[in-house]
Order: structure tokens, then sequence, then C-alpha cells
């Protein structure tokens, strides 16, 4: 049984609740009752706040007099615009920030750059690096030893770049090998020249390797969002293949997918169906865990390819 | 072995299970959102109050089950949550949802002993009384304890029916009663929410002409979510309909489906309706079948289940080994892969929560390599080690449901025991239809050149038996008619209006009483699920890769021959007896084919080779009996060895690990 004088906080009035708290002789106080509802400029001025700095408090975000339905349908139509929520804070997505950051203050030593983050973790933004590289969105860089991550425009060096750069340290690390002093045999150098030769590939810039790639994967990007179901946000796999087919090769149509799924911009995922995919189907998909045929794409809402538009 | 990596397919009522609750978020979040908006808006009467219908899409294995136990602790008393599986073979009809409905409303709520149903009451005595909301079972408490109970449940009625038109006083009353009752009465006022038939005693106690009717049903089901909104909102969850597809009647069922779905959106208030599905049938299959009107309903907002990101695989790896206790863990993260390993885990497309779980019971196991790459074939015997051990599973989870029922003191439902023969007879090659209302009987079988018409007499009072038996002593005129009853659920001895009809059974030809014994309504049950989670994907080799279909069905054809729920062969194949005990009113019918005691019992095991050994031996440890087994039948697992003892009435148990041969063993 209740003890004696612990009363409800609250009764009903038709849609007032009476707080009757503290109430001396039961004289209730009406109180307005809290509502689901809000005006969907407050979410717009909401979001402009979030974005002006990085990240806020959802707290200080929230309009007065919200039920704690509404102030879930609030954080969610913030959500809807492209805001991340962390729980702390409601914040731009980090992708979306590390590449602003990058293009105003061009390269950042990574063990600083979630300083320069608003509501961001060392190792969120860490993750975030990763992601932007495998998308081709930023480039990881070494510099006096330590990482550091810069825009995609910068003058970096590509892997075929690197390469040639190995050849040519293995050549004038031999061509230096062949002036070692000699005993009984004067100090010898080298020709100026033949140490240009050795690096002048260094200087004429390769064409960049992945090109084709990239084009590939702009194009299998591009018919997944073409073919995508438009209530549920997925694409057959084999109609994908089959519908760059003329201009980009299977092979190099799966190895995108694969490329692309591993930077969070589509999501590949595994065959459910019973008897649902033919073997010529089969054979046009990628492959995951245990072979099993990945069959439908996605475009990952919050990818990177979302956070960019 | 940690019993935790051999958790890959989620137990919905699971009270104890690892979760990360960033998985798939937006979609728990998403469905919480409506759950607490029906919270919100069930006071403020019909304008505000409706019900919502969700679609949750992903492949096997990427949490659906698990989103259903999340949310069931997240909410606690605050949601009651229904979980609705299609029988194979049947149409969902709305009768059928209430009785769902009810049956899940009687499990506890997550994390406290009140029922489910009991937090719906109470929430709604506290909202419309003067209690409070947040603590609905104490407030349930203390009116146990205080008197005046009539007059606030008057109130709340008046309260609920001056808002809300369509409220069905009958329902209401009852509802509001059922936590105030007796034990006694509570069996029966559950049978009578729940849409069933009532035995006459609880009928003349509870002063009810009989079931509901069927026109009362809808009325039911809208007063039970109305009084539900208040402070438990009903979700109800349709799980793996993939199921309404692939058994030859698929447009038909999946528009039955659609159909009560839509009829629930429409004009039921309340309500949250969440459909999971794997995403390849939904597209592949069901939704083609859809109409314009059904698909803008059931597809109101669909939801994809992700699957885990790099850093939610490291989460969840976290978790999972965070729950182990630390004297069985061997290292720290990523333990129990190595670097490398988890590494290709963790950057691999297409990986499921369960593929990873898997993945991490190969590596603990210290078995390689645990890679993500392709699988060595799996042994043929392992594979039937392990459809052994989850057979095993099915069969104790329907044991567990024929016990709840036992429990109630009712018998199984009929749709459950009609899907059930269904797919056994079609298992075995036979063909097997669900009767229309029209027709008599319940489904027609037909199996090696033989058919017969089968009602399954599960009925609770005599009114309803003596009716069916009419109808069988039509159809037996017509050709063969068999009638089956659990046997445990005895005629008693006063239900003198079925005499005549059993009598008249007795004398046609045509007609023949079968008795279901426990073991063959268990592995019965067993079969139907089984076969649901096949088709649902949910039956892994021990890589944790889907069993195919046929495959799962081959391997349960190949122990028909001595399989408990292969009983429907005998139904075309047994004749009848020159002389038979009448079943019934007796109430200890001995006859039929599947009485252990009964003169024409064929169902006795055959001399298997466990038998034999078991013959030489006398008494033996199960251990021995197995290994003797094994010697000269390499192929025959543990389990089949014991399965075989179990079933053999010539053998006797010591406890659980010595068996010994009764009499003389012949």
């Amino acid at each position: 049984m209740r003890a004696q004088g612990a009363l409800p906080a609250f009764v009903f009035s038709g849609d007032d609740a009476i707080d009757v708290r503290d109430a001396p002789g039961m004289v209730a106080r009406r109180v307005k009752a809290l509502s689901d509802q809000f005006d969907e400029t407050l979410v717009v001025e909401a979001e402009r706040k979030v974005r002006e700095n990085g990240a806020m408090a959802p707290s200080k975000l929230l309009p007065k007099g919200l039920s704690r339905a509404g102030q879930a349908l609030f954080l969610e139509a913030l959500g809807r615009r492209g805001l991340e929520h962390t729980g702390k804070h409601l914040r731009v997505p980090v992708d979306e920030q590390v590449k602003a950051r990058l293009a105003s203050d061009g390269p950042i030593p990574l063990s600083s750059l979630a300083k320069r983050l608003a509501g961001v973790t060392a190792v969120e933004a860490k993750r975030a690096v990763t992601r932007l590289v495998s998308a081709g969105s930023a480039v990881w860089v070494m510099r006096d030893g330590k990482d550091v991550v810069a825009p995609p425009s910068v003058d970096a060096l590509s892997s075929a770049d690197l390469e040639v750069l190995k050849q040519a340290a293995r050549k004038i690390e031999t061509m230096l090998k062949w002036v070692k002093p000699k005993k009984g045999v004067p100090p010898r150098t080298l020709l100026r020249d033949d140490i240009g030769n050795a690096a002048w590939l260094l200087s004429a810039k390769p064409a960049p390797v992945g090109a084709r790639t990239a084009d590939a994967e702009r194009m299998v990007l591009d018919t997944i969002m073409r073919l995508a179901d438009a209530r549920t946000g997925l694409a057959r796999v084999p109609d994908v293949v089959r519908a760059v087919g003329g201009q980009v090769a299977r092979e190099e149509a799966i190895r995108a997918m694969l490329t692309l799924d591993r930077a969070g911009t589509i999501e590949l995922r595994p065959e459910s169906g019973i008897g649902l995919l033919s073997e010529a189907d089969a054979a046009l998909c990628p492959r995951g865990p245990r072979a099993v045929p990945l069959s439908f794409v996605r475009v990952v809402e919050d990818g990177p390819l979302q956070a960019r538009r | 072995m940690v019993a935790l990596f051999n958790t890959e397919h989620s137990d919905p009522w699971a009270s104890e299970f690892v979760d990360v609750a960033e998985l798939n978020a937006h979609v728990s979040d998403a469905i919480a959102s409506h759950i607490e908006q029906v919270r919100t808006q069930a006071p403020r009467g019909p304008d505000g109050l409706r019900s919502s219908s969700l679609l949750v899409l992903g492949p096997a294995g990427s949490g659906k089950t698990h989103l259903f136990a999340r949310l069931r602790r997240r909410f606690g008393a605050r949601a009651s949550f229904v979980l609705v599986r299609p029988e194979l073979g049947l149409s969902t009809t709305p009768r059928h949802m209430l009785s769902a409905i009810l049956d899940s409303l009687y499990r506890r709520c997550h994390g406290i002993e009140a029922r489910q149903v009991e937090a719906v009451v109470g929430a709604l005595l506290a909202a419309l009384g003067d209690g409070d909301l947040r603590y609905p079972m104490l407030h349930l408490d203390d009116l146990r304890r205080a008197g005046g109970r009539e007059a606030l449940v008057e109130r709340v009625m008046a309260g609920l029916e001056k808002r809300y038109d369509e409220v069905h006083a009958d329902y209401l009353a009852r509802l509001l009663a059922f936590p105030f009752a007796s034990p006694v009465d509570r069996r029966g006022l559950l049978a009578w929410l729940s849409g069933r038939e009532l035995e006459d005693g609880q009928r003349r106690r509870l002063g009810l002409p009989g079931a509901i009717p069927d026109q009362d049903v809808l009325p039911a089901l809208r007063t039970l979510s109305i009084a539900a909104a208040f402070g438990a909102p009903v979700v109800v969850v349709f799980d793996q309909l993939e199921n309404l597809v692939g058994e030859g009647d698929d447009a038909e069922r999946v528009r039955a489906h659609a159909g009560l779905v839509s009829e629930l959106f429409d004009s039921v208030r309340g309500l949250v309706l969440v459909q999971m599905a794997l995403d390849s049938e939904w597209n592949g299959r069901i939704r083609p079948l859809l109409s314009e009107s059904q698909r803008d309903r059931l597809e109101a907002r669909i939801l994809k289940l992700d699957l885990p990101r790099p850093d939610e695989r490291e989460a969840l790896l976290g978790a999972w080994t965070e729950a182990i206790p630390s004297s069985e863990r061997k290292g720290y993260f990523p333990w129990p892969f190595d670097e490398p390993t988890w590494e290709s885990w963790r950057t691999a497309s297409g990986v499921t929560p369960r593929a990873l779980m898997v993945a991490c019971r190969e590596a603990f196991e210290g078995r390689a390599p645990a890679s993500p790459g392709p699988s060595a074939s799996v042994d043929r015997d392992a594979l039937d080690d392990r459809l052994e051990a989850q057979w095993a599973a099915y069969v104790r989870n329907a044991r567990g449901e024929l016990q709840d029922a036992v429990g109630q003191k009712r018998g199984l439902d009929r749709e459950r025991i009609i899907a059930a023969l269904l797919r056994a007879a079609r298992l075995l090659g036979g063909k097997a239809v669900a009767q229309s209302a029209r027709k008599p009987g319940d489904l027609v079988l037909e199996l090696e050149g033989r058919s017969a018409v089968v009602f399954v007499v599960q009925q609770p009072n005599a009114r309803s038996v003596a009716s069916s038996l009419t109808k069988a002593v039509s159809a037996a005129a017509c050709g063969r008619v068999v009638l089956l009853r659990e046997r445990r659920l005895a005629f008693p001895p006063t239900w003198k209006s079925i005499a005549a009809p059993l009598q008249q059974l007795e004398a046609a030809p045509g007609a023949l009483w079968l008795h279901l014994d426990e073991e063959q309504v268990v592995h019965l049950l067993a079969l139907h699920d089984f076969l649901s989670s096949a088709r649902s994907r949910d039956i892994t080799d021990e890589r944790g890769a889907p069993v195919e279909d046929e495959k799962v069905q081959a391997w349960l054809s190949g122990r028909a021959q001595e399989a408990p729920w292969a009983v429907v062969k005998d139904l075309l194949a047994v004749e009848k007896p020159t002389r038979r005990e009448a079943p019934a009113p007796s109430g200890r019918a001995t006859d039929g084919v599947s009485n252990p005691q009964g003169p024409a019992d064929q169902r006795e095991v055959a001399d298997g080779p466990a038998l034999r050994t078991l013959r030489e031996l006398r008494v033996a440890s199960v251990e021995r009996v197995v290994r003797e087994v094994r010697a000269s039948h390499a192929g025959m697992s543990r389990a089949a060895v014991v399965e075989e003892l179990r079933r053999s009435r010539q053998a006797g148990w010591a406890g659980t690990s010595v068996v010994f041969m009764r009499g003389d063993g012949s």
C-alpha cells in the first residue's frame, strides 16, 4: 500500500496535467502539458547552429516545452538532416569535419587533428582519416617521421611514384657503393648527370595508376544509385555489373565494389534468398565470408558519399 | 567451450544476452519512437492514436531476432512485445492473431516477475485511475490489497469508453479482471481473452456463453490495443515472413497476411506493427505479390539492418569477450583471434554479426584457418552431428511449448498441429492441403495412393467436440476419415453428448481414431519449426553457413523411418482394428496406433543397432553403448543412439547415464 502522504506527482484532467506535489490542502496547480509537436524552422535553426559550431550538446538545441517523445522526434529530424547524434553531442559528421578542416588548414598532423574538430575523439578522427584515405578524399603522408593527413589536392607521391623512388634510391645506393674508398685507389666521384638520370623518373610525373580504377568506381557508384529500389534502397549486384558491362570489365566492377565497400561508401550484403540467385548471377557477385555471394548493395546513408553532398 | 559463442541464433525471449547498442541503433530507435508516440497519444483520444507499420529488412544473421530481445530489455514493462511467426501452409487469421498476442502477453516482462498482460492492466488502471504510470505493478499490488477495486475498474472502463467508441465493454471488463482473478479463473479468462474455446467448467464458472464469436474478434483486438496503449503499447513483431512463401500457395498466403496487416493498420488503434524478413525474399518473392495499397501499408516505413562496420565489429568482439569470465580468457583484444586474422575479419565485406560470432567460435576452438576466406567443404558426418544438435534444441523448445500448454491445462492449438501435419506429409512426398472453412475436416492428406480427411479434435468442451464428430460422421460416408487428439486430453465421462457420434464413428468403416502421444506431438511441432528456420536460413553448419533447405529436408527424410513425427504415414496406412475400444468418454482411450499400451501399437522402435547392442550388454553406461554402436556403425551419432534408446520401451533408464534392458529383452 502506498505510504500515507505519498501522492502522485500529476493527475490528468482532460489534456492537461495537474501538479499536486507539495500542495497544501491539495490545491492543484495547473501546468501546461508538454507537446511533441515542433516547428520545422526550429530544426533548421538548430542545424544551422550545429554546423556553425561543429558540435553542440542536445540540451542546448532542444526547444522548450517538448515532451520526451517530441525531443526524440526533434533529434531524429536533425539526424535526417545529416547530423550525427553521439549521445553527448549533435555534430557535423566526422568525415565532413575532417574534409572541411583539411580544405581550410591544409596538411594537419594526425596527433592534433581531433583537437581541431568539434565533439570528436582522437580514435574517431583516426578512423575517419582511414575511411577518407580509402575513399580518396584525403592522403596520409609522413613528414619528419610523423603521421600527417593532407587534402587530396596536395602534390603527394602515388604508390607508383613511391615505387619509382625506391628504384631510384636503390640505383643511387649502388652508385654510392661504386665510389667507396678503396685502398691504393685515389678518391672517386660521380657525374652529376648520372645522378640526374637515376632520379629523372621522379621529376617526370607518371600518369596516376588509379585513374582507371577511380573511373570504374564512379561508374559503379552511379549505376548503384540509378538501379537502387526507391523504397528499400537496395540494388542487385548482378544487375549493376551487367549495367556497367559495356564500359567496365566484370572483374574491374567487382573490384570497384569491394573498394567502395571497404571505404564505407556502399554496403555489400550477403544473399539470403532460397533459390533466388541463379548460377549466372552468382558468378557476377563478389564473395563474402565463406564465399557467400554478396548479391545486394546499398549506398551507405551516412557514408563518405552522402557526407560530401 | 564458451557457451556464449554458441548463441549465434538469438532467443527472442532471452533475459540475458550481449548487446552492442550502437549497432543498428537507428532501427531500434525508430521502433522505440513509435512506441513512445503511442504512449503519448493514447490519453488524447482517437484523433491522435494510430497504428504504425515498420518493415525491417536484413540478410540472415544480421540481428532481426536480436532486435526483438533488445527492445524487450529496453522497454521492460513499458511495452508489450508479441512475436508472431507464420505457420507453414496456413494463413493467419484475426483469431490466430488474438491468441498469438495473448500468448505473448502471458509471458513475463523483461527483468521482472510480472507478466506483460498484468503490466497492460496495471498501466491502464494507473493512467486512468489515480496511480503513478511509472509503477504499474506497484499500483496493481496496491489494488490487490486495498478494497474499492470495483469502483476504480468501473471508472476506468467509463473513462476509456468515453474516449474511444470502439471499446468492447465485455472484453475490457474481463481483461481488467484478469490480474485479480484466482489461478483457476485466470486460466479460463486467458483462454477466453485469447479467442480460444473454454472448457465447460470454466465457461460455467465465468458465466460465459462460449468463445468470442467471429464478429467480435476484431473489436477484441481493438480494445486490447487501446487498453495497452496507455502504458504498455502492443508491439506485434512478425518474424520469419519468408515462411509465407514456398508452399505452393504463395500468393494466397502472402495476400492473406498483407490483408490482415492492412486491416490491423487501418482499423486497430495503437499497435506498432513490425515486420521482419530477409531482404532477398521480401524483394524477390513477397513484394511482387502485394497490391499497391498493401505495399503502402506494409512498407510505410522501411528500415534496413546494417552490417557491422569495422569499428562496430571491434565493439562486438569486445562485448563478447567481456562477457566471458576472466578465468576463461586467454589473451587480450583481439583474442581469440590473432592480429592478422582479426584484421581480415574486421575489414572483410559482407560480414554479419552471426558470421563474426561463428568465426569467434572457430578461433576460440583453435580451428585454423579462421579467416573469412572460402570454407573447406563441411564434412558430411560433421554436418549430420550439427543438424542433430540443432534438431535436439528444437525438440527441447517444442517440449517447452507443450509444457506451457500442460501448465495452462489446455490442448495445443489446432492450427499448430495442422500446420505441422501439413509439413510432415509434404516432407514424406505426399500431398497435403488445409481444408477451407466450408468443407468438413481440417486437412486432406494424400500419400502413396491413399487419401483421407483429417479432423484435429483438440476442442476443450463437449459441444465443440460433438460438432466436429458429427461432421466427421458425415464425411466418413464419403471416404476415409481420421480423427486426431492429444492423448493427454482425455474426454471426461460427463461428456454424454459425444457418446452418440462416437458410436457412429465406431461403426463407420472409413473412420479411424488416433491419439497423438506426447513424443509425436513434440516432434511434429519441432519438425514444423525446424523447417521454418531452415527457410529463414537459420539452420547453419559448423562454419555458420546456412544449410540449404533441400539438405535439411533430405536429412529429415532420411530419419523418417523411425521418427515420431512420421505418425502422419499411419493416418493413411493403418487399417481400422476389427475390434476397438471406444476412445471416449471413458477418459482413457487406449486404441490407436500411437498408444504404447494399445493393441494396435505399431510405433515401437524397430530393433536398431543401439537396442541390439544393449540386448547383448544388458546393463551399460550410455557412453559404452555409444562406443559399441559406433564401432560397427561409424556414421551413427551419439544423439541418434540416445534417441533410439529413449524411444524404446524395452530400454530402461537409471538416471541419465545408465541404461538397461527390461525383462528378457525379447
